[in-house]
């Protein structure tokens, strides 16, 4: 936890203290979308090769992805209620990195 | 980018379940450690480059807290609304919700109570974090920046962090990242104590 904060940190500091025109910006985008789809499929591929879970997966795997659907969709219900009343957000430009 | 995002973990699953990869099987977390830091690195420089958003985050104060405080009640309350249908025990579905997607942490703590309710909650951290994968952009999109942060969890801190910070602006990746680093904080307090609470 403490690497990924210190790594989160450093970028920042490089962002805010870093000159970076558009060519750049644009440079640091295609990083980030072959780092994005590098580490999915690396991800992917650790859940593909837990056979003991691949395995257990045909029969509790129904139950296990109803129970995180159901978490998912309250949790942004309970977002979007608190979002809507209590907390007041002020959505910026989007990063379309 | 929905699509090449179900497609970048689906060919993973297959190639790995196909023991393509089994010679790198010891360097996996390696591979994530590093493809993460990259990406972290790239978020932080994107949180970096607006530089008021540590000004919006100054603004919006403890009220921040509403944010992880709602996703982990989310989380509970559908897990256990959805144990319902399964008829689960209240307690073991209410602390497979509170895992909020961390499978490892909550999997090893529950399966000290069986082993098919560590299994369950792996299987089910693992498809919450999948799905949040997969439908991040989406919500940024169509419902909301705010809600995208939900359905990562305790994840938004790490490895659906660099995802949001991609679908949504600087800040929301900020309050992301905060939701993410005070829920993974609570997972291992919440997870036991649900068991001994409901158990006691």
């Amino acid at each position: 936890m403490i690497m990924y904060l210190a790594v989160l940190v450093v970028g920042c500091l490089i962002g805010s203290k870093v000159a970076m025109n558009d060519g750049h910006h644009q440079k640091l985008a295609s990083i980030q979308s072959i780092a994005l789809y590098f580490l999915l499929f690396i991800m992917g591929a650790k859940v593909g090769m837990d056979k003991d879970m691949l395995r257990s997966f045909g029969r509790i795997g129904l139950q296990g992805t109803i129970i995180a659907l159901f978490s998912v969709l309250f949790s942004i219900l309970g977002v979007s209620v608190v979002s809507k009343t209590l907390f007041k957000f002020d959505r910026g430009e989007q990063n379309d990195l | 980018m929905t699509f090449k995002i179900f497609l970048a973990v689906a060919l993973g699953i297959l190639v790995g379940a196909l023991g393509l990869m089994d010679q790198l099987a010891a360097h996996m977390d390696s591979l994530i450690t590093l493809g993460l830091s990259v990406m972290l690195l790239l978020a932080g420089v994107e949180i970096g480059r607006q530089g008021k958003v540590f000004a919006q985050i100054r603004k919006y104060g403890l009220s921040l807290l509403l944010v992880p405080l709602s996703v982990a009640l989310g989380s509970i309350l559908g897990a256990i609304a959805a144990g319902m249908l399964f008829q689960m025990p209240v307690a073991e579905a209410a602390a497979i919700g509170a895992g909020f997607g961390w499978y490892s942490f909550s999997a090893v703590e529950l399966a000290k109570h069986s082993a098919e309710l560590g299994t369950l909650a792996f299987i089910t951290n693992i498809a919450r974090e999948l799905m949040a994968l997969v439908s991040i952009p989406f919500i940024a999109k169509h419902i909301g920046y705010l809600e995208a942060i939900a359905p990562g969890g305790a994840t938004t801190m790490d490895t659906t962090l660099p995802l949001l910070a991609k679908s949504t602006d600087g800040t929301t990746a900020m309050i992301g990242f905060i939701t993410g680093m005070l829920l993974s904080l609570a997972v291992p307090i919440l997870v036991p104590m649900i068991m001994g609470f409901f158990a006691g």
